[in-house]
């Protein structure tokens, strides 16, 4: 098992080399180079601004140069200076990977505390009516569109919000976006304050990967019940709370914890369009953000970032599998 | 059994917790009273880049500067110039401003203020901002007025207040500015100017609240990146006085659904001049009548599309004319809004002060197909089996249209093109780009090989130096420098609007920059569309908050007057 681990991570040294020559070079050569555009937008701009500013960001060597001195920066943990934020990106991605987390785990716990007992209740009681609401639930989870979801969250919880005229339920007016209320500072009231900016955003975000899970956990759980070991466990006379606990249960998850797994790198990346539409400063929004907004410097830091992210968590995701599942065995 | 009532115990606590806090401030949030409130939040979609004024690049940054920092001369939104921060502005009249051939000097008193940390600004802070922006390692974007300028002096030492500015050529808008970049706190900044003159772009002045202070009716007081930004009143202000607004924080809402979501639900108070869009501030004035003022103010952004004039069928003005005679952009702006954005003639937008008053002399090419027709069979163009024109040679009246991909309005107006066109016999196909490749690569270097349509920001003190001026076209040989996308050349075009970026008298550029706008509208190298409409919406109790679409100036020009009602 060590070798084996030790042969993957060295197996990742080239597979990053890779990525980061190909993001590089993608971004570098698309077309509109950000300080060229300067001059498209601006009339004030001369071609000697251009070439002087150019000559200040080095953006004047060729690119196989610009390549190497940036990889000996970044090694060196200087991920650069953000043009478009006027920050360093180190200072960006440390902020945005926390507020990230504070959604993308918050969404993940819930997803999670709800789609694996209905999915086990599901799988369960087949064709019964929750079984039915379960799965159409499910349906409507995969299928509907998150921006559109978030928009009509925000009208229902923070425009229309029709309950307010029960007194007793005017605290369920929430924030249309955002992350905090300005000049709230440290303490309980800053931490209550953020658990109602992060209730919506945290909901439509849970939606999908609620849906995934159910899924996943109703399928594999029908598939142990009906395996014989389970059988044999009732037959043995074993309280149904044991079978289902003890026997099925722990096997039937072993799916889900590889897809579990394999989605925490997805927590640090954040969640783009969620984070756009309820104007949350996550790492997604700053991969969009500095995209649109021409900013490399920033871009190759949160790419680079991500592709490390994913490449972990696939090892960790194998070697978790292992764990689990005796059967498996990696040389 | 016990340890289950424990948890349910403790589940019944959390809940309770989350039910009450929150509701206490759901409820402190809603019965907010307007009248006596010195708080506004603005919803904007852009997030500002920096606060330094030397750096700034975007809008956003801007509208929040105008706050922190005082003009020395500033517009008001009927665009009117008055003297901000300096005693008066320098004319020929008085001497303040007087030419000596080709060169000027510029008198110029500043009044006196301080800055956010009780330091007074001085005329030392002027010329170390005018010495750092001409430093050549320092990445300044624009320096267009600060190659003019030859030296500044302080007449009455460094710590007065008196400035003579010398520059090295005539520059019509020289008493509009007193250097490029006005002044900057040279006690804060000067330590990381001289620690790394090519990373001032990267001192923590400009985004950190502690250190970035300026001579404003209001100091920065909290950034929260991605999310927030408020600034908070100078009490008794040598300027401004205390203003009755005591706060304002500006929150950032990328998606624009999202922004009017928030100004329904009464978390923002007012939606500045960079958030909504035009079809959003129409919906927004239908379903929230009474509960804001929505304010649609013509502008200063010019709809049009370049005609590529290297193309041998559009170099012939004929042809020109036919389209523009061919499309009928009244129905177009009644079709799409409402008749807010106005169709547009010339090159400067109506409000332009060198536009002519009344039209006079400006062509205009009112939709009248059969005159399309006449003027094509004029250039030699006659009906072909599939209903497109076409000349003695064979070649077909068939153009590109570009525009950026994703833009809706822009996709509507395309296909209104292609159908009015299709009637005069001039087939359109619709080739559409990303933003970021049709400004990096197609228009700016010339690759479109028909129609480009697109819009210009001007200013009221645009002209069309290098917009439409021969020098002014693209290619290599100049670094694809020039905004002259279509290729136009003319002889008296080029002497008119030289001599008018160099006209210091405001009477005679306004002439020579009429001329050109007829001159503009007779040849017509590129087809005005309409003149865009800047939106804002704010809550009718806060008063002297407007619409302003100026380069340069944003609706928080006049913060420190606005008041909750």
């Amino acid at each position: 098992m060590q070798r084996y681990i030790l042969r993957r991570l060295l197996q990742m040294v080239p597979i990053a080399l890779g990525i980061s020559i190909l993001m590089f070079a993608l971004l570098t050569l698309a077309p509109g180079d950000p300080v060229d555009l300067l001059i498209a937008s601006d009339p004030r701009v001369k071609p000697q601004d251009v070439a002087r500013l150019k000559r200040i960001y080095g953006l004047d060597q060729p690119i196989h140069i610009r390549y190497v001195k940036w990889l000996g920066r970044t090694l060196r943990g200087d991920l650069g200076f953000s043009r478009t934020y006027k920050e360093p990106v180190t200072h960006l991605m440390r902020d945005r990977i926390g507020n990230s987390l504070w959604l993308t785990v918050t969404a993940f716990v819930l997803a999670l505390v709800v789609a694996v007992p209905v999915g086990i209740y599901s799988a369960l009681h087949q064709y019964s009516p929750l079984d039915y609401l379960a799965t159409t639930f499910t349906f409507f989870g995969v299928s509907i569109p998150v921006f559109w979801f978030g928009i009509m969250m925000i009208y229902l919880f923070a425009v229309w919000h029709p309950w307010t005229a029960l007194p007793a339920l005017s605290w369920l007016v929430l924030p249309p976006g955002g992350i905090s209320t300005p000049g709230v500072a440290g303490g309980l009231p800053f931490y209550l304050d953020r658990l109602r900016y992060m209730l919506l955003p945290s909901i439509v975000l849970a939606l999908l990967s609620m849906a995934t899970y159910t899924r996943y956990t109703r399928s594999s759980m029908l598939e142990v019940i009906r395996q014989d070991y389970v059988r044999t466990a009732r037959s043995k006379g074993l309280a149904e709370r044991t079978v289902i606990n003890k026997h099925a249960l722990r096997n039937a998850l072993i799916p889900l914890v590889t897809i579990v797994a394999l989605s925490i790198s997805g927590l640090f990346a954040g969640a783009p369009i969620t984070e756009t539409v309820f104007a949350w400063p996550g790492v997604g929004r700053l991969l969009v953000d500095s995209v649109i907004g021409g900013d490399y410097v920033a871009a190759q830091a949160v790419l680079m970032f991500l592709a490390v992210l994913v490449l972990v968590f696939n090892l960790i995701a194998d070697i978790g599998y292992a764990l689990l599942d005796p059967r498996i065995r990696y040389d | 059994m016990r340890a289950r009532r424990q948890w349910s115990l403790l589940l019944l606590a959390l809940l309770l917790t989350l039910t009450l806090v929150p509701w206490q401030a759901a409820r402190a949030q809603q019965t907010g009273p307007a009248a006596g409130r010195d708080q506004v939040v603005i919803g904007m979609s852009q997030e500002p880049d920096f606060l330094n004024p030397m750096f700034a690049e975007m809008a956003a940054a801007v509208a929040v500067l105008d706050t922190i920092f005082v003009s020395d001369i500033e517009r008001d939104n009927t665009w009117k110039l008055f003297a901000q921060g300096v005693e008066a502005i320098p004319n020929l009249k008085d001497g303040t401003w007087k030419l000596d051939g080709d060169r000027m000097t510029l008198v110029w008193k500043i009044k006196p203020r301080n800055w956010s940390d009780g330091r007074p600004v001085t005329c030392a802070d002027f010329v170390f901002t005018h010495n750092v922006a001409r430093n050549e390692q320092v990445p300044v974007i624009v320096r267009d007025l600060t190659n003019r300028i030859s030296n500044i002096v302080c007449t009455k030492g460094a710590s007065g207040t008196d400035i003579t500015v010398n520059w090295k050529e005539r520059y019509a808008y020289a008493n509009l500015t007193i250097t490029e970049y006005g002044a900057l706190p040279r006690h804060v900044l000067e330590k990381y100017y001289r620690a790394n003159p090519s990373k001032l772009n990267e001192a923590p002045y400009g985004n950190d609240p502690a250190i970035t202070i300026g001579d404003g009716a209001y100091k920065l007081v909290e950034w929260r990146k991605g999310a927030s930004m408020t600034v908070e009143a100078v009490p008794n202000h040598k300027l401004f006085g205390t203003p009755k607004i005591r706060r304002i924080t500006w929150r950032f809402i990328p998606d624009t659904n999202a922004l009017v979501a928030n100004m329904l639900s009464g978390a923002i108070d007012a939606i500045g001049t960079i958030g909504i869009t035009f079809d959003q501030a129409v919906q927004l004035e239908r379903q929230a009548a009474g509960r804001f003022k929505v304010f649609f103010e013509e502008g200063l952004i010019w709809e049009h599309i370049d005609f590529m004039l290297d193309n041998p069928l559009l170099a012939d003005v004929r042809v020109r004319r036919a389209i523009a005679h061919g499309i009928n952009r009244e129905q177009m702006v009644q079709q799409l809004f409402g008749g807010k954005q106005p169709v547009s003639h010339s090159y400067l937008p109506t409000k332009h002060p060198g536009y002519p008053r009344g039209d006079q002399g400006v062509t205009k090419y009112p939709y009248d197909p059969a005159r399309a027709r006449a003027l094509l069979q004029e250039a030699g163009f006659s009906p072909g089996p599939d209903g497109v024109m076409r000349n003695a040679q064979g070649q077909r009246l068939s153009f590109e249209l570009n525009t950026t991909a994703g833009n809706r309005v822009r996709e509507q107006v395309e296909q209104i093109i292609q159908q009015n066109l299709r009637e005069i016999g001039i087939e359109i196909k619709i080739q559409n780009y990303p933003a970021r490749v049709y400004f990096g690569e197609i228009t700016n270097r010339r690759k479109f090989p028909g129609l480009a349509m697109y819009a210009w920001v001007m200013s009221p003190t645009s002209d069309c130096d290098q917009l439409y001026t021969s020098d002014g076209i693209p290619n290599e040989g100049n670094g694809w420098a020039g905004q002259n996308y279509p290729g136009y050349k003319n002889a008296e075009m080029d002497r008119l609007c030289k001599a008018a970026s160099r006209e210091v008298d405001e009477a005679k550029r306004n002439q020579l920059l009429n001329q050109t706008v007829q001159l503009f509208s007779r040849d017509i190298p590129a087809l005005p569309l309409y003149i865009r409409a800047s939106v804002a919406a704010a809550k009718p109790g806060l008063q002297g908050f407007t619409a302003v679409q100026l380069s340069g100036t944003y609706e928080t020009w006049n913060a420190h007057r606005w008041f909750w009602q």
